[in-house]
């Protein structure tokens, strides 16, 4: 009798402490559970986003098969839209019909914070800021916040249960918010496949002079010449990451139909269009990101 | 220019003119100092256009963060440098005397003017930057009456015809507005494919698409 009483509460400590030790995980654990979580789960939903004077409501369901990851997101307002994700492909329809396939290159290992959460505490803070309920979940909050102001901020509802995301706050250098991603309805299953992706790309250092000034720990993952930007206009892109924040950056020769310069914000979004005159062509120069406006006005203008 | 052709123009800018008025500023701006109301007149339009954003282009190109990169990367010239040095270590020598204030006064007179930039030499940021720019001046509505008969179609024509420019500037925005989302586009996927969220990130660039068409 009494040594069924010690082993239950044996049982009952090892409970205890193990429930403890979950609930002191650390900023740093949550955010590797959830870079995994993401591309590993089985889960859909339906997601708002919000940005100032927009709001949007899309239908998002992924999952993993020896494939790959597979997505699909589609517009539950307006024209039909749909865009599906296959691997490394993303596919775009308009009412059913396909418009465009790009297959996307460049696999970006610290995008997934795996192995690269080291480096990305260089650049970022990482806190824990306290629990939260979303779409009737108990989530944790976890903060991104960056240490210099040449990088955005973000702050994440992380299913408890999976560590899945349920809410994403965008948040400019002064921490106002720019633009939320949020579930309001959710479910998930936990997968035993892991994405087909172990491929650690490391950055590209060929290209790395491309650009005159980059704000720092910025690092060139992508490269592709003769990208689509519209039906006639081809311009080669080059895609930077911090592990956290990316930005890419189109160079194209200037044409009458150019983009004028100038800048543009979307959210968290900016665009800045520089053209540059030469003796014999100019060149246009747009950079696109998730990064603070006046860097990517600097990053257009040190060229 | 006369007053009463000034009220005139005042006049026409806010389309109450009368015919009259219209032939007199018309008239003023063949004679021989109508140069400078042609001028004045295409002013008025402009910061008219500029007050209602009715320009393509929304901001005039600020060239202020070119300038401050390409002053950062560019070397101080040498020779400022030591002039500068030379004139402390004299403001240091003199200080003392009591001629201190009289004379720091007066070199910092002589610094002014010889710390001046000599516009041909020392700054060829500037003229590069200013010759780049000039391809946007020429977006500008071009100066004088003979080369801008919208000024006097607005007037006599009425709104059907008055309305024709901006339909055109629409256009463009339009255009331009389509080509940044193939920018978005093309950096969302990446982001979709290659980030932290999956891909919520394309959200971004379809709710600017529901916008746009």
């Amino acid at each position: 009798m009494i040594r069924k009483f010690i082993s239950a509460i044996g049982l009952f400590g090892v409970l205890f402490i193990s429930q403890a030790a979950k609930a002191a995980d650390s900023a740093d654990q949550w955010l590797q559970r959830f870079s995994e979580a993401m591309h590993n789960y089985e889960y859909s939903g339906v997601l708002v986003y919000s940005r100032e004077g927009q709001l949007d409501a899309v239908e998002l369901s992924h999952d993993v098969n020896d494939q790959g990851e597979q997505a699909r997101l589609s517009y539950l307002d307006g024209l039909p839209r749909e865009f599906l994700q296959e691997g490394d492909r993303i596919t775009r329809k308009i009412s059913g019909e396909v418009v465009t396939s790009d297959l996307i290159q460049g696999r970006n290992p610290s995008g997934r914070l795996s192995g690269g959460l080291e480096k990305i505490k260089q650049f970022y803070q990482l806190q824990l800021k306290g629990q939260g309920r979303v779409v009737g979940r108990p989530a944790v909050i976890v903060e991104i916040v960056p240490r210099d102001n040449q990088r955005l901020g973000y702050r994440l509802w992380l299913d408890k249960e999976s560590a899945l995301l349920l809410k994403s706050v965008t948040l400019d250098p002064l921490a106002r918010a720019l633009e939320t991603f949020q579930f309001t309805s959710f479910s998930f299953t936990a997968k035993n496949e892991q994405a087909g992706v172990s491929s650690d790309e490391a950055p590209l250092s060929v290209a790395q002079n491309i650009l005159p000034w980059l704000p720092e720990g910025f690092e060139l993952f992508m490269q592709k010449q003769a990208v689509m930007v519209s039906e006639d206009h081809l311009a080669n892109m080059y895609s930077w990451s911090d592990g956290v924040s990316t930005f890419s950056v189109f160079v194209e020769p200037l044409r009458a139909d150019s983009l004028k310069e100038g800048h543009h914000q979307y959210g968290a979004t900016v665009v800045v269009i520089r053209s540059i005159h030469e003796q014999n062509q100019g060149r246009v120069i747009t950079v696109v990101g998730e990064i603070p406006l006046h860097t990517a006005q600097k990053i257009a203008a040190a060229f | 220019m006369s007053d009463n052709i000034h009220q005139s123009l005042s006049h026409l800018m806010d389309n109450e003119a009368d015919e009259l008025e219209l032939r007199r500023i018309l008239k003023a701006c063949d004679e021989q100092d109508g140069e400078y109301l042609a001028d004045t007149w295409h002013r008025y339009h402009l910061v008219r256009s500029v007050l209602h954003q009715e320009f393509e282009q929304e901001q005039l190109v600020d060239i202020a963060d070119r300038i401050s990169v390409a002053l950062e990367q560019e070397p101080e010239p040498a020779h400022r440098k030591k002039l500068f040095e030379n004139w402390r270590q004299r403001a240091a020598q003199i200080s003392d005397t009591w001629m201190a204030k009289g004379a720091i006064a007066a070199s910092v007179a002589a610094a002014v003017v010889l710390l001046m930039p000599n516009p041909q030499q020392e700054l060829p940021v500037a003229q590069q930057l200013a010759s780049q720019s000039a391809g946007y001046q020429q977006t500008l509505p071009s100066r004088g009456l003979q080369q801008s008969p919208i000024g006097v179609q607005r007037v006599s024509a009425g709104a059907e015809v008055a309305r024709a420019p901006y339909l055109l500037v629409d256009n463009q925005k339009l255009r331009q507005e389509r080509l940044i989302r193939g920018y978005l586009m093309q950096h969302s996927e990446y982001v979709a494919t290659n980030g932290t969220h999956g891909m919520m990130p394309i959200v971004r660039v379809s709710g600017y698409q529901a916008a746009g068409q």
